[in-house]
């Protein structure tokens, strides 16, 4: 066995890797030409390159598994990853395959993942040996779908929770990567892997700043992306209806007569929907998604600024530059453009962020009611989900509700403020 | 050669409780070179008169007959379309009130070249500077164009409107109590200006306020209750008051040169134009009341050429 570069690894002699772990190979076969270890201390993990060089004109497999250590002694964790990396270049001919494991301190083994595995998505890897390049990405090993090794020890009894049964003892457990190569017939033929990132990562009950929720999902990452879900649906839903009701409002407003009637009662029924029943009804008859979501808040929305803009531009509508703009020689879309929507603006725009807190809050309670868009993560979906779990920890309850306050009465305090600067009845001097 | 003639306009207002007869069958020319005046007491007829030349009377009023050609076309027979065409460039009117009369937010210059530019392929440069001109030309210096009404005094709006009103050389101009609510120092330096815009258009000056139409206008018509009581030159209506209300109105009026004598107040009240009075519209307040005032309309006298008067005594009285 000859060695290249680096720190070279050897059957008998472990090395201690970046955060004391140690590496080792096993099960090395050479009989087909040169196989050398090399073990680099980049990263966090070290990265490890195998390199072999055919010397023979016989065909056949050559092996090697790279075994990290990792220390337990806790109980039993609800769940594990083993993210990775491996990158290849090779002969065009020479054919591949991966296995991970990983054994106990009892020296029981359990394969968790198998390049030609079929829960494996590494590409054009599902057949077994297989002669194309391959840059494989960072793997996440659902612990749920792990098939163990020796058949055995899960036989009639699939469905419990593999990282439990793994990690039932305190030791030293081992990560082992097992690697085999198949070269083609030419003499020439080579291959070279590196495996980096290779590490066991196992998720208590309590990680990251406010813990994980009930899939182990880190709860201050969730609370974050769901400020954007707030925001997006606040913002957007506001500024739909405000858009809906400014247009109707104006138009009613300014044209008046049978029109202004149609589009009053028509606002005037939706104002009396109730609204929850209505929600209900249409979560079932569409698929909720956040778009849909965004629109039903806009559309049961607008009827309120329609009123107020209404009033105001028939209001306005008496003033004499509108006989003006009439008498030089203004179509009515002109003055509905140019002179009325200039005129009650500063109202849609008090109007616009008064209406997100509304929205933000409307958009909490449909997903708290599990009525929301099931692929997004936002503040009522979280409230939910803490809900179904009895309220396990006040941690992950609060943050929601508490942001869901904050960001709507900061909204709410804008909105008052520019109303009394912009009404000029509440205006104080 | 007129420019404008009318012919039996009648506009009334339908309300709850019957037609309101704003203008009742009005008849007068309005001539190149020439301002016309029409006088008369609040409620009398004068802004209604002003808003069906240009097809802007407000609802439930509604001209319910008359013509009224302008350049010979009959604009009451006009789509919306075309109105909108002749509106500024043919006609345009200053209107009462002109401190209401700009959008509070848009910038004057904004709204002069909103005004050239519905009608004229422009560009909003060109407007611009046209809109400068117009209001340098009235007297508002220039770079007031970039503020708002609210920036403006009353005068300087007043003005401001007057320029807006002669953008695209109308061939009309219609003033509508141009100098109404200004103080009286502003009301001398508008009137000034109605005169010099006078000498370029053919204009009808409405006002209450007689010693402003005697000071402007070539020919005066007299309305009283939604109808002309007396028309003629201004020498005439003046000098030779034919109806009893003109004499009313013009001894109400305080002369600054003549001699000193008590002001004389028309005795009653502007009649209920629900309700008019039977035939002679002036017949209870008329000092000269004869029983036939009161059962037969009174014919239009020419009392003397071109000097007519709605009375059945006009010329004996």
């Amino acid at each position: 066995m000859a060695f290249v570069s680096g720190q070279n690894l050897s059957l008998s002699e472990p090395v201690a890797g970046p955060s004391g772990e140690s590496w080792s190979i096993r099960n090395a076969t050479t009989d087909l030409g040169s196989l050398s270890v090399a073990y680099s201390k980049t990263g966090s993990t070290g990265a490890i390159l195998v390199s072999f060089q055919k010397t023979t004109s016989f065909s056949g497999t050559i092996g090697v598994s790279l075994v990290r250590s990792v220390e337990y002694s806790y109980p039993p964790p609800p769940r594990f990853r083993v993210p990775f990396n491996i990158t290849l270049q090779k002969s065009s001919t020479v054919g591949y395959r991966f296995a991970l494991s990983i054994i106990n301190p009892n020296h029981t083994e359990y394969r968790i993942w198998d390049s030609v595995n079929k829960y494996s998505t590494i590409q054009n890897g599902g057949g077994g040996f297989s002669s194309s390049n391959l840059t494989a990405p960072s793997y996440t090993i659902d612990s749920y779908l792990v098939s163990p090794l020796t058949k055995t020890v899960w036989f009639g009894d699939s469905t419990a929770n593999a990282a439990k049964r793994i990690f039932a003892t305190h030791g030293t457990y081992e990560v082992k990567m097992g690697m085999a190569i198949r070269p083609g017939l030419a003499s020439t033929e080579g291959a070279k892997f590196t495996l980096t990132g290779l590490q066991v990562k196992i998720d208590g009950d309590a990680s990251g700043l406010l813990g994980t929720d009930q899939l182990g999902r880190d709860i201050f990452t969730q609370l974050v992306y769901g400020t954007r879900w707030a925001l997006y649906v606040g913002v957007l839903s506001a500024s739909l209806g405000v858009a809906l009701g400014l247009a109707v409002g104006i138009v009613a407003g300014y044209i008046g007569g049978v029109l202004d009637e149609f589009l009053m009662r028509i606002a005037d029924f939706v104002l009396v929907l109730p609204f929850l029943p209505f929600l209900i009804v249409l979560s079932v008859l569409l698929r909720p998604s956040i778009t849909t979501i965004t629109w039903i808040i806009a559309i049961l929305g607008w009827p309120t600024i329609a009123r107020i803009i209404r009033s105001i531009v028939i209001g306005l509508k008496s003033r004499a530059f509108v006989d003006a703009a009439r008498a030089s020689g203004a179509s009515t879309g002109r003055i509905l453009l140019r002179h009325m929507l200039p005129n009650v603006s500063p109202i849609a725009f008090t109007q616009l962020v008064l209406f997100i807190p509304g929205a933000i809050i409307t958009l909490t309670a449909i997903t708290f009611l599990g009525l929301g868009d099931a692929t997004i993560v936002d503040w009522g979906y979280m409230t939910n989900a803490a809900f179904v779990h009895n309220f396990r920890a006040w941690w992950w309850i609060l943050p929601p509700g508490i942001l869901t306050a904050l960001l709507s009465s900061g909204f709410l305090f804008v909105g008052y403020a520019m109303d009394s600067i912009l009404n000029p009845r509440l205006r104080r001097r | 050669m007129a420019i404008l003639e009318v012919k039996g306009l009648r506009v009334y207002f339908e309300t709850v409780r019957g037609s309101v007869k704003a203008v009742d069958d009005i008849s007068f020319t309005a001539n190149e070179g020439e301002a016309l005046g029409i006088a008369g007491e609040s409620g009398c007829g004068k802004t209604t008169t002003a808003l069906a030349l240009m097809r802007l009377i407000p609802k439930p009023g509604r001209v319910v007959s008359g013509e009224v050609r302008l350049n010979g076309k009959d604009i009451m027979k006009m789509s919306e379309a075309e109105m909108r065409k002749v509106r500024w460039k043919d006609i345009s009117i200053a209107f009462q009130g002109s401190l209401n009369a700009f959008n509070p937010v848009q910038t004057i210059g904004g709204q002069i070249v909103e005004a050239i530019r519905t009608h004229e392929d422009v560009s909003k440069a060109k407007a611009f500077d046209r809109a400068r001109q117009l209001l340098q030309s009235v007297g508002v210096d220039p770079g007031n164009a970039d503020r708002y009404p609210h920036e403006l005094s009353g005068g300087m709006k007043q003005r401001a409107m007057i320029s807006m009103a002669m953008a695209n050389n109308p061939d009309l101009l219609v003033a509508d109590e141009p100098t109404t609510a200004l103080d009286v120092i502003v009301q001398a330096q508008v009137l000034k200006l109605m005169k010099r815009v006078q000498s370029k258009v053919a204009m009808i000056l409405i006002s209450h306020d007689l010693s402003v139409i005697s000071e402007i206008c070539d020919r005066v018509a007299i309305m009283y209750a939604g109808k002309i009581v007396e028309f003629g030159t201004s020498e005439d209506i003046f000098s030779r008051p034919a109806h009893p209300y003109t004499r009313g109105l013009l001894s109400a009026f305080p002369s600054v040169s003549g001699e000193k004598k008590h002001l004389e107040a028309i005795k009653g009240n502007p009649p209920d134009l629900l309700t008019p009075p039977s035939a002679c519209r002036f017949h209870p307040r008329c000092p000269y009341y004869k029983e036939k005032c009161s059962t037969v309309d009174p014919p239009m006298i020419e009392v003397s050429p071109k000097h007519f008067a709605l009375c059945h005594f006009a010329g004996e009285i």
